[in-house]
């Protein structure tokens, strides 16, 4: 079927006899140029190329390799990175730390989340103030607003004081072991709980009205309307959340880095910044992209999944 | 929903909404309370709500003569121009080339259909990719080629986060202007590219003026990029500002400083594009 756009096809008679002729068909002149946009696609391909696919790919190279920081020869090694990783309890208790902190993040600020996503909707005088307000921890950069906690948190810091009146005790919660895990956690919710909240308050004003005047005319009950009409209708949005969280929590370094550095101990070393440790302070450089890679590859899994869903969820739409 | 609300029903979504700013604006106010504090009174407790303020902490940002070994190695209005060469000429750059391929993408055609989206999501997966996995690579040919701790590296490197971006947020803008309305156009004997300028362009504009600024903010708040392959004479304010706690000195009030410096003005130009915050949030998914 290609075909038919560059050549049509003509049966004529020459001479008596009935041919085919193929004629090179006229383009028009919106066609021509709209080809010719292809090449502004160029530098957004050739770039990302260089300074990311081509690394992207002789990474997965390296982790075959025995490539360290400090040594220049780099040699063949098959896949004994993959097998001395998944020997390494390091890793898995890493891996653990990914999974502990990317759920309960996740669950933390999808749930509350959608409560302030919720509470913004609400028709009420001065709501724009507080939608402006929300979008704030949005738009500082993550590490910034971890190093802001740090200075809050310390043992004599202004949150244990302010926690001392609803009968807390002082604890440090960034180098306790037992409390670093949670403190990161509700940090970084404070960074991107917005996030869920303003997709959720996007996903409330989009509802349509109709539903809404036809269940209160049937005279149903406000918990019927919320799970049989709100919830099906937000449920998209709650899921594309998920994706960009989900996603994004997998690989959160900014804020561990700045506030724990994954201490007290590993407790708080996930496997991104696993890998960062690897490479700069043991100088296990190919140890540590195979690290990264596995990260990318349950990010992938995960991801299609649930974009799979997102797709199902959203199919009404179209 | 509820067209009406109770007198009682609003004050308690007064008072919650209170607590969720409240909750959001504390750390800043603190933080800023805290860079107008003098060192005996940040790490006095009870901590004090009420002291002598004083602008100390901002002044020796900026003057090179500090106290203690530690702080001289600091260079706070450096780094802040380092953040702005990098994230201004990298966000430049992702513009001329995202805005380009999102139209490309919106409106070429393509041989095989498909072409479309893998291009796009390919694209997007580098922001979705642990940044490991590439920067670490990346290390190595910087690392080879000189050019570590170089700004045009790390411009280079920012396209990362800028094209993806760049390219989603306008296209989401461009597939907003019907088709049928550049067809017209060239019916009415517009050039393509006058057609770009005169009609598509300005329905655009103020999309891709949020599109220019969300992409400033996210590269100018990039961490690990800079931590990997910039250095001393590259770093920005965000690997920068870590540097005022280390084993050597404690300064936390010109940290808290810092923080606010470099994260202040960014909030005042987020302000302009909030009713497009979703959107670029997003990556166009939710037009918000």
């Amino acid at each position: 079927m290609q075909t038919d756009r560059q050549w049509h096809f003509f049966i004529i008679e020459k001479g008596g006899v009935w041919q085919l002729s193929k004629v090179k068909a006229q383009k028009s002149a919106r066609e021509i140029e709209n080809n010719k946009l292809k090449y502004f696609l160029w530098p957004a391909i050739i770039i990302p190329l260089c300074i990311g696919i081509i690394p992207y790919f002789t990474g997965i190279g390296l982790s075959f390799t025995n490539w360290k920081l400090a040594l220049s020869n780099i040699r063949f090694v098959g896949l004994r990175n993959y097998i001395e990783m998944f020997s390494n309890p390091d890793f898995w208790n890493a891996a653990k730390v990914t999974i502990s902190f990317s759920g309960l993040s996740l669950l933390v600020e999808i749930v509350f989340g959608f409560f302030v996503g919720w509470l913004l909707s609400v028709n009420l005088k001065g709501q724009a103030f507080f939608r402006s307000i929300i979008l704030i921890p949005l738009m500082v950069a993550p590490v910034l607003s971890a190093l802001m906690w740090k200075l809050m948190l310390p043992q004599h810091g202004v949150i244990n004081y302010l926690l001392s009146f609803i009968g807390i005790n002082a604890v440090s919660w960034l180098s306790n072991p037992h409390t670093a895990l949670i403190t990161l956690v509700i940090i970084d919710a404070y960074i991107n709980l917005p996030f869920v909240a303003i997709i959720i308050l996007a996903g409330f004003q989009s509802l349509p009205k109709e539903p809404y005047e036809a269940a209160v005319v049937d005279g149903a009950s406000k918990l019927f309307i919320f799970k049989k009409i709100t919830f099906p209708l937000i449920t998209p949005l709650i899921l594309l959340a998920l994706i960009f969280r989900f996603i994004l929590s997998l690989k959160t370094f900014d804020i561990i880095y700045a506030t724990t550095g994954g201490g007290p101990g590993n407790v708080t070393t996930n496997l991104h910044l696993f890998a960062y440790i690897n490479t700069f302070k043991y100088g296990q450089g190919a140890k540590s992209t195979a690290v990264v890679l596995i990260l990318f590859l349950i990010i992938f899994i995960v991801s299609s999944k649930l974009i799979k869903r997102w797709t199902k969820a959203t199919a009404y739409q179209k | 929903m509820e067209d009406t609300i109770s007198i009682k029903g609003k004050f308690v979504y007064y008072i919650l909404l209170i607590i969720v700013a409240v909750a959001v604006l504390f750390p800043f106010v603190w933080i800023f309370l805290t860079s107008l504090k003098t060192p005996g009174d940040i790490t006095c407790y009870p901590p004090k709500f009420i002291f002598n303020a004083s602008w100390d902490n901002y002044k020796s940002l900026f003057t090179k003569s500090q106290a203690g070994a530690a702080a001289s190695t600091l260079n706070f209005s450096r780094y802040y121009l380092n953040s702005l060469i990098v994230a201004g000429f990298g966000t430049l750059l992702s513009l001329i080339i995202g805005f380009g391929a999102g139209y490309a993408l919106t409106r070429a055609k393509f041989r095989k259909e498909a072409t479309r989206e893998n291009v796009a999501f390919t694209l997007l997966s580098f922001w979705f990719g642990p940044e490991l996995a590439i920067i670490l690579p990346l290390y190595i040919f910087f690392n080879k080629f000189g050019l570590l701790d170089n700004h045009f590296a790390l411009i280079l490197a920012y396209q990362l986060i800028g094209v993806p971006f760049a390219v989603w947020m306008s296209r989401s803008f461009f597939s907003d202007v019907p088709i049928s309305v550049e067809e017209a156009s060239r019916i009415d004997g517009y050039t393509a590219i006058q057609t770009f300028w005169k009609i598509t362009f300005p329905m655009v504009k103020s999309g891709l003026a949020a599109t220019a600024i969300l992409t400033f903010i996210f590269e100018w708040n990039n961490f690990l990029f800079a931590l990997v392959i910039g250095g001393r004479n590259t770093m920005p304010v965000t690997t920068g500002a870590l540097g005022f706690i280390s084993y050597e000195a404690a300064l936390w009030g010109q940290m808290a400083a810092a923080i606010i410096l470099s994260s202040v003005p960014q909030l005042i130009i987020a302000m302009f594009v909030q009713k497009n915050m979703v959107r670029g949030l997003t990556f166009g998914a939710v037009k918000g």
